[in-house]
């Protein structure tokens, strides 16, 4: 293994459907794990379902990255075909390499400006000259080559991954790696200008590497989840699939159901018969299952609800994130629905806040939703292995067959034990029409104000503990966000405090309930804070207006997507702030 | 072959009585209750003590049967001549608004079914024991009647038809 | 529920609740209530592995009236939770009771995705062609020409769905109708419903006293099915089309794949963990 690592190089890699940006990109970022490196790759594609065109876009670092960098380092076109679609996402900076066939023709304005030196390798002709090879496996080789990767390490990741494709197509795309790898021309362009910075790796250990969507599967099956019913939507629909086989070898189950109407209300039905049971969404579909939400909310019923948000409202930009479900997670239940929702702040964060979800919607038998996007759900990152500790937290409140059983007899934490069915003496009719402690249906207005404070004290009095929020640094500015944007937000401020300013910053990953003397506490002393969220409307400085007191002097920076806030941008902010 | 013809032994015979009263008691209770959540406390009255007799009558019959290991008879087997068995009220016949005069003459209807059951078997059972007893039954049906006429004398029919001046509303 | 009559053979009555229905004097549904306590004792299931799911509507309110675990949950969506909760908990029998407006409008997609899934569940539907609960508007089993509605007083001007017919190109592996003037038949019925492996749908023309007084009439024109049990779906399509929806029986019953998602082994959780390292 090469002892000396790219510092923090970004790399794009486009091309039209077969070309195989996607998978170069791919191995790329797990060669990248195999050579101690730290990364994240996100993907973006055309309308097509096969044949598009297609950008992966790759990060690799010696220091832990959970964020896209402003622009990229180096650009490699496998072609040129409907390149322009990801121009404005693929920022180029002065002195960005493109990497470019020759025979896929000139470099599109839209994208090349003059300063940007252009190597020419004719991948399609090297590739051409192989048996069973792709150029994508040539631009992986001339990629490795320029990163200083091991090509070893390269040709057994290519091994593993191709033996399953057959002998043929494995010894084609092993040569065409190492075509690429030793390609005159990239080894010319490498002595000719600067190669990347390297620098040591912060850490040796293993990595771990997986998306948004599998780490909320993880999250869901550590905290107990063994049925979940599905409505195929994107971005939520891989985990879901991940979910599937995972579940089923738990001894749980998976169903494709006939829409989101349904999947919700399955839900509800296999968590009243005891199994701790979820869904997974996105926003046109979290909008459907708001109804049976609120029955979840009025009959006690443990359910969660991962919803993977994407730009909106209606079809919106299914492919693309905005952290805009906000809004209808907080508020989009009908009546006093008193109910949890999360945020997950980043790709580690995704397997913490769904087990602590799934924790605490069975605890407090109610609905709890966790917000992610589609920027943590389908993006790939490599970091080291997440540890955390979550409170003690019980499980359900189980009852035991009993007399004259009340199942939502009034207790002084609002919880009351639940019967599962199979419960002998203790058959109860679960009921969304409000109803006195033994569940029969009631218009009194001294059950519904009972019911009501019951349902809502469960809630408020609960010790959420520390977990409220990630909070990081000190300092007299204080930047406040959620989810994805959080991870951009600390690379902003590093780069503060690079500068000598330093910046406090606070994530919220529990907003319902709020926390508003816990935050009002870390913000002591703060004299500026800097709200950051991706939503035109501004939903999360709307929230924080709503149910926090900051009596600061406050801006925002929220703008919608489909293009990630970066990390300039944020730091742009305090350049224009006196 | 008839119903009376299948009597041909007394714990079959027992069996059937049993249903017949026990289902009768149910169903006035059913109809009291019913009568009772639509603020119609005095015909819900006159179905309670209707289930009273019934129930009553039941018990005497289950007395008989006493030490005897009753034939249990699936619900849709005893192929009764109706569709329920002869002494039970049918829910369809029931409104909120009846009267008093209306419930007895639908008990008296069903009480004459009930006597007209026993008093085929007692004509026409193979079991002379069987046959004895269902006499029994249907003498005291008839003094059912005569009681119930008596009970109607009291409870004259309405003078005028009975109306309804409030809607149904919305529940849900 | 007191102890020991739970050890003695239960009797129907042993399956209601102590609830009074709120249903009109009258109401067909008093005698599905009875005809599903007759089956349950009849089967000598014990209340707690029994669970009736219901939606919105007054027959919906059945849940309540029973003794066993139930869930009154939201308009239309019964199956759905009741499809959840056969999927977590296959060993309770799980019976789905609503009306013809939860069932077939709200809840149609729910219907006929539960009539393919053929998930081992049994679907009554009190068929009494109105909205009871909310006074009295067409269903989508009502008459195009029936103009005591409000709200469509001209009539709907549409044609009502055959709810056997919709089942069975739904792919149903059970159809039945039923008929609340004969509540032992009824109960017999849903003895079979519930035995059969499988989706088992029974229809229950269900009068309804006050907002459809002519269906009390209907006693007059039901009559039992003129042909046995067939396992064609053909034959079953013929004789639905052929019929006015008065006859009563088992029209079709069919041996289709139940739909049994899982295994149910725990494997525990093996290499699930292992797959995000690299």
């Amino acid at each position: 293994m090469s002892t000396r690592h790219p510092c923090d190089i970004s790399i794009a890699i486009t091309g039209s459907g077969g070309a195989g940006a996607i998978t170069a990109g791919e191995l790329l970022l797990s060669l990248a794990g195999k050579n101690g490196c730290f990364g994240m790759m996100r993907r973006s594609f055309g309308p097509q379902i096969r044949g598009g065109e297609a950008a992966a876009q790759v990060r690799i670092s010696h220091v832990p990255v959970e964020c896209m960098n402003d622009s990229f380092d180096l650009l490699l076109a496998l072609d040129w075909r409907n390149a322009e679609r990801f121009a404005e996402e693929i920022a180029l900076h002065q002195d960005s390499l493109i990497i470019a066939d020759p025979a896929a023709g000139e470099v599109p304005t839209a994208i090349r400006d003059l300063h940007h030196e252009v190597i020419p390798v004719p991948m399609q002709a090297l590739a051409k000259d192989i048996p069973a090879a792709r150029p994508n496996m040539v631009a992986l080789g001339l990629l490795s080559h320029w990163l200083g990767f091991c090509s070893d390490e390269a040709g057994k990741l290519i091994d593993e991954v191709f033996s399953k494709k057959g002998e043929q197509i494995r010894a084609g795309s092993r040569a065409a790696f190492e075509a690429g790898f030793t390609e005159p021309l990239i080894i010319e362009a490498g002595e000719a200008r600067p190669r990347p910075r390297r620098g040591e790796p912060a850490f040796d250990g293993a990595r771990w590497h997986f998306n948004g969507n599998q780490g909320c599967g993880l999250g869901a099956i550590r905290g107990g989840i063994r049925f979940a019913a599905a409505y195929p939507i994107t971005p939520a629909s891989d985990l879901l699939e991940w979910l599937s086989p995972r579940l089923e070898q738990l001894g749980g189950s998976l169903v494709q159901a006939e829409d989101e109407l349904a999947s919700i209300n399955m839900v509800i039905g296999a968590s009243f018969g005891g199994v701790p049971s979820m869904t997974a969404t996105s926003g046109p579909g979290l909008a459907l299952m708001t109804e049976a939400m609120g029955l979840a909310v009025a009959s006690e019923t443990p359910a969660v609800v991962v919803n993977v948000m994407r730009g909106g409202p209606s079809t919106g930009i299914p492919t693309k994130s905005e952290q805009v479900d906000l809004n209808i997670a907080l508020h989009g239940l009908h009546g006093d629905a008193p109910h949890l929702v999360l945020g997950a702040l980043d790709h580690a964060d995704c397997i913490l806040t769904t087990e602590w979800a799934v924790r605490l919607a069975e605890a407090l038998q109610t609905v709890a939703i966790v917000l992610t996007d589609q920027l943590l759900a389908q993006s790939t990152v490599l970091i080291s292995e997440p540890s955390y500790e979550l409170p003690d937290i019980n499980a359900r409140l189980v009852a035991e067959p009993a007399e004259n059983y009340q199942r939502y007899v009034i207790t002084e934490n609002g919880i009351s034990p639940m019967a599962i069915p199979g419960t002998a003496s203790s058959t109860y009719v679960a009921d969304g029409l409000e109803h006195c402690e033994s569940g029969k249906p009631s218009t009194a207005a001294a059950d519904h104000q009972l019911q009501l404070d019951k349902r809502s004290r469960k809630i408020e009095k609960f010790d959420y503990g520390e977990h409220w929020a990630d909070v990081r640094g000190e300092g007299v500015i204080a930047i406040l966000t959620w989810g994805s944007t959080t991870a951009v937000v600390r690379e902003a401020a590093r780069r503060l405090e690079a500068q000598g300013l330093t910046v406090k910053v606070i994530a919220l990953r529990l907003l319902l309930p709020a926390s508003p003397k816990k935050l009002t506490t870390e913000l002591a002393g703060v004299e500026r804070v800097l709200v950051v969220e991706q939503s035109h409307s501004r939903q999360f400085y709307r929230y924080l207006r709503a149910y926090y007191d900051i009596a600061v002097d406050t801006h925002v920076l929220a703008r919608p997507g489909p293009l990630p806030i970066t990390p300039a941008e944020i730091v742009g902010q305090f350049e224009s702030w006196s | 072959m008839s119903l009376a013809k299948k009597m041909s032994d007394m714990d079959t015979f027992l069996a059937y009585s049993v249903a017949l009263e026990e289902e009768a008691a149910d169903r006035h209770d059913e109809l009291a209750g019913m009568m009772d959540v639509h603020n119609n406390p005095e015909v819900a009255e006159t179905f309670r003590k209707l289930a009273h007799y019934s129930r009553l009558h039941a018990k005497e019959i289950r007395d008989h049967s006493e030490g005897s290991d009753l034939p249990v008879i699936a619900p849709w087997d005893f192929g009764w001549d109706s569709m329920e068995g002869p002494e039970t009220a049918d829910i369809g016949e029931m409104n909120y608004l009846m009267t008093t005069h209306q419930a007895l003459k639908i008990a008296m209807s069903n009480e004459k079914r009930a006597h007209n059951f026993y008093f085929d078997i007692s004509r026409d059972s193979p079991d002379e024991a069987v046959r004895a007893l269902a006499g029994e039954f249907a003498d005291e049906e008839k003094e059912h009647l005569a009681l119930l006429e008596k009970w109607l004398a009291n409870c004259p029919e309405p003078a005028a038809e009975i109306y309804d001046p409030d809607p149904p509303h919305m529940p849900e | 529920m007191d102890q020991s009559a739970a050890t003695l053979p239960l009797k129907p009555k042993d399956y209601k609740s102590a609830l009074k229905p709120v249903w009109c004097p009258g109401c067909g549904d008093f005698a599905v209530l009875n005809a599903i306590t007759k089956a349950l004792a009849f089967m000598e299931l014990p209340r707690e592995q029994v669970a009736l799911i219901t939606g919105i509507g007054c027959s919906s309110r059945i849940a309540a009236y029973t003794g066993v675990y139930g869930f009154h949950g939201v308009h239309g969506r019964a199956l759905a939770l009741a499809s959840g909760l056969k999927a977590a908990r296959p060993d309770m029998k799980v019976l789905v009771a609503g009306g013809d407006g939860d069932g077939l409008s709200i809840g149609g997609n729910h219907f006929i995705h539960a009539c393919r899934r053929n998930m081992d569940l049994t679907y009554i539907i009190m068929d009494n062609e109105v909205y009871g609960m909310t006074k009295g508007q067409a269903s989508p089993t009502t008459a195009p020409d029936w103009t005591a509605s409000k709200l469509t007083p001209q009539g709907s001007g549409v044609r009502p769905f055959q709810p056997a017919g919709l089942a069975l190109t739904a792919g149903a592996s059970f159809i039945a109708r039923g008929f609340t003037g004969d509540p032992n038949g009824l109960a017999k019925m849903l003895v079979a419903a519930m035995e059969h492996q499988g989706f088992s749908f029974v229809q229950v023309l269900s009068p309804c006293p006050t907002f459809r007084p002519e269906q009390m009439q209907w006693k007059h024109h039901v009559r039992a099915l003129d042909a046995e049990t067939t396992n064609n779906p053909i034959e079953a399509a013929q004789r639905i089309q052929a019929d006015d929806g008065m006859s009563t029986g088992i029209i079709f019953q069919n041996r289709y794949p139940v739909f049994r998602p899982g295994t149910g082994v725990d494997a525990g959780m093996g290499s699930i963990e292992s797959e995000f390292l690299i």
